[in-house]
């Protein structure tokens, strides 16, 4: 009889490892397939989350861009028809411009010189004036909303420093102040005492110099409607509005010219079913109440040709001015592209560019990806947990069979990277699907406008891919390194 | 703690026979402080080489915690376990890997089957981790399943046996790397009286044709009949070693076997 001689046990080498891991895992499809669905939802929601940022941020800055023709229409049209609020033009005068920022700045200001007649250190004067009425404002605006709406009502920074003009208001003003512990508020008295009137001033200057100017393009180019103007003879108008001190881009009206004659045409047949007669009838075609029936709710049904002739004819037929059908259909087509876009933008007023990374995205979408990666992150570590803490027995008896611990850390690393990238890809492609179908529901046709994401859409896939992987490993590791060190028994007896 | 007399085992059994497993004064508690549970209170004993003992003790005598000590799946809280002379506290894993691998087979109570492996997968699972290629371990997982008469029942999953079969495959495994040591944890607890017997039968045929030591723990008597020796546990202690010979075995009295 042999005695027994203790040997090292021979190490198995990866290749063997791995063969062994997969049949195993061949062995128990079934459990592993629900790891890895489990795992690819937990993907999926992560891409889905990710993607739907992207996309939103990408088609909200498109849709900022290409709805910029008619932002600078109904700019235009307010401007030949109205002078600047009071708070606008403090606005302008202090940051110099709109929406636009600081570049259309010199132009608004020129503009204000010319109607106003200011002398250039007036202008100087005003601007600081201003300056001092949006640091007020800035203030107030950094106040609780009690304080606010104790100190200021519903004024504006404008309106407030006229009102404390009087030395009464002022008195309760500060007064409140006191109340409310808030210190008094740096160069109040400068700003009402010598500024605000001065300010007043130019501003009245600057109205009616506006006004006269608004006039004098409404004398030149005669009768009708602003968008008329540009839709029919922007060349007429540029010179007009250049005449009475508007700043006028060059070629700026005349591409307006198309968006105007829609624009002008869309109004002109909302006018169409505005009589009681075809109202009703639209209604009854339409099949909704006549109360439901406005130019939006007819732009949004007419989408076919045979729509629009019944339109035309009904119109003609009540005695109307009826319009070309196929002009009605692209009318109707521009109007539903319009709300497409504006939908889209929804409520991100602000400018926006077209995002070109993740880390673009507003703070709020990359907070909601952090928290997805972080419901991923459980999710993929509850998986792996479950699928390792229910096989120590297992563990156990291939440890009473001579495994040994590097195999079975081998055998689950290797278990789990599989799974994480199955599963890591399905997610991918479902999160992916999820997010276009619900592009598809949110933003229309629109969708397929960001293209150009898609190779983004890859990265932020394959970086969800990555770290599903590596989470997955990471969360299978812990266990089956705990399970292997213990002795084969200690294994087995924890259930 | 004070320890019953225990008998050890007559000094001249030990001098005709080598021996290959030997325990000193093995203890094993779980638990620490005041819920101290002791498994094992200091069990001396002696295992010689080619010998079929069966190990005799009521459910809780520690004959589990025993077993699991002596076939190194377990460490000790206190004592040392020597097979053939070697400290198993000394091995390192790597060697522990080795010992269980190739010296050791285990048959236990409940089988333990890896479950989503057929019978032929689960007989060449040690063979793998020996480093055997796989084809020669396919083919000797066969023969060891024709020795159980099991050859034509290798590709069943183990919840497609009979708990019998299940055991026979167990058995198969256990001495698909040729061990030099099988432990097996009442073999035929779950089983029923004929199938029971049958893997006795093979028990005591690989006993005596292959020379291995077969250390056995049992409430079946029927073992006792085919057993060279018999060791009473009781309460983590060893109460009685016997030669078979010296043993009358009544069947039917509530309270085990008496002389």
């Amino acid at each position: 009889m042999k005695p027994i001689i203790v040997q090292d046990q021979v190490r198995l080498g990866a290749m063997r490892c791995l063969q062994l891991a997969l049949s195993g895992m061949g062995y128990r499809m079934f459990r592993s397939l629900i790891t890895v669905s489990i795992l690819s939802l937990a993907v999926a929601f992560l891409v889905h989350v990710l993607a739907h940022g992207m996309l939103e941020g990408h088609l909200t800055g498109l849709a900022y861009s290409r709805l910029a023709p008619s932002r600078a229409l109904g700019r235009w049209v307010s401007r030949l028809t109205t002078a600047d609020l009071p708070a606008q033009a403090v606005r302008n005068l202090a940051i110099g411009g709109d929406d636009r920022g600081a570049a259309s700045a010199a132009e608004r200001l020129g503009e204000y010189q010319r109607w106003s007649d200011a002398s250039d250190a007036q202008m100087l004067q005003g601007r600081e004036d201003a300056q001092a009425v949006r640091k007020l404002e800035v203030y107030l605006t950094g106040l609780t909303p009690t304080a606010r709406a104790v100190l200021a009502a519903d004024l504006d920074a404008l309106m407030l420093a006229r009102k404390l003009q009087t030395p009464r208001q002022m008195e309760e003003f500060r007064a409140r102040l006191t109340q409310l512990k808030i210190g008094d508020i740096p160069d109040l008295d400068e700003l009402v005492n010598a500024r605000i009137s001065r300010l007043l001033a130019l501003l009245a200057r600057i109205e009616s110099g506006q006004l006269k100017a608004i006039s004098q393009v409404r004398g030149a180019m005669g009768q009708g409607a602003q968008l008329e103007w540009i839709a029919t003879s922007p060349q007429a108008l540029e010179k007009a509005a250049g005449d009475a001190g508007f700043h006028v881009p060059e070629g700026e009206l005349a591409s307006l010219a198309d968006p105007a004659g829609v624009q002008r045409d869309m109004e002109l047949l909302g006018r169409m079913i505005e009589s009681r007669e075809v109202k009703n009838l639209v209604a009854r075609q339409m099949g909704q109440p006549v109360a439901l029936i406005n130019q939006g709710a007819m732009l949004d049904w007419l989408t076919s040709t045979s729509r629009a002739q019944w339109l035309e004819q009904t119109i003609a037929k009540t005695g109307g001015k009826p319009m070309d059908p196929a002009r009605m259909l692209a009318i109707a087509v521009a109007y539903q592209e319009q709300q497409q876009l504006e939908a889209a933008l929804g409520d991100a007023s602000v400018a926006v560019e077209p995002g070109q990374s993740i880390f673009d995205l507003p703070r709020s979408t990359l907070f909601l990806i952090g928290l997805s990666f972080l419901v991923c992150a459980v999710g993929v570590a509850n998986a792996m947990l479950m699928s390792v803490t229910e096989r120590f027995s297992e563990i156990a008896t291939m440890k009473c069979l001579g495994a040994m611990d590097g195999f079975v850390m081998l055998m689950f690393v290797f278990e789990a990277a599989m799974q994480g990238l199955f599963g890591g890809l399905a997610g991918v492609f479902l999160g992916l699907l999820l997010a276009l179908l619900r592009g598809l529901v949110e933003y229309g046709g629109l969708v397929f406008a960001a293209s150009s994401l898609f190779l983004q859409l890859l990265i932020g896939g394959l970086i969800a891919l990555v770290a599903g992987v590596i989470l997955a490993v990471v969360a299978a590791v812990w266990p089956a390194w705990v399970a292997s060190r213990l002795a084969p028994m200690e294994a087995m007896r924890v259930e | 703690m004070t320890q019953a007399p225990v008998p050890t085992p007559p000094p001249d059994a030990g001098r005709d026979k080598a021996v290959i497993i030997r325990t000193l004064n093995l203890e094993k508690s779980y638990g620490m402080g005041e819920t101290t549970t002791y498994a094992l209170r200091g069990i001396d004993s002696a295992i010689y080489r080619g010998e079929f003992i069966s190990v005799l003790g009521p459910s809780g005598s520690g004959k589990s915690t025993y077993f699991n000590m002596i076939g190194a799946l377990d460490s000790p809280t206190k004592g040392r376990i020597l097979i053939d002379e070697v400290d198993v506290a000394q091995l390192s894993a790597v060697e522990l890997a080795f010992l269980r691998c190739r010296k050791i087979g285990y048959i236990f109570q409940s089988y333990n089957l890896i479950r989503y492996m057929t019978a032929l997968e689960n007989v060449t699972v040690p063979m793998a981790f020996a480093g055997v290629p796989p084809e020669a371990a396919r083919r000797r997982g066969m023969n060891l399943l024709e020795l159980v008469s099991l050859a034509d029942r290798w590709s069943h999953r183990p919840i497609e046996m009979s708990g019998g079969q299940q055991q026979r495959v167990a058995i198969a495994r256990s001495l698909c790397n040729q061990p030099r040591i099988l432990l097996c944890d009442e073999p035929t607890a779950n089983l029923d009286l004929r199938t029971g017997q049958e893997i006795l039968n093979i028990l005591q045929r690989i006993n005596k044709d292959r020379g291995v030591t077969i250390v056995c723990s049992t409430h079946d008597h029927r073992l006792l009949n085919i057993c060279d020796r018999i060791m009473w546990i009781r309460d983590g202690q060893v109460e009685r070693v016997e030669e078979r010979a010296n043993v009358t075995v009544k069947v039917g009295r509530i309270g085990g076997m008496e002389e």
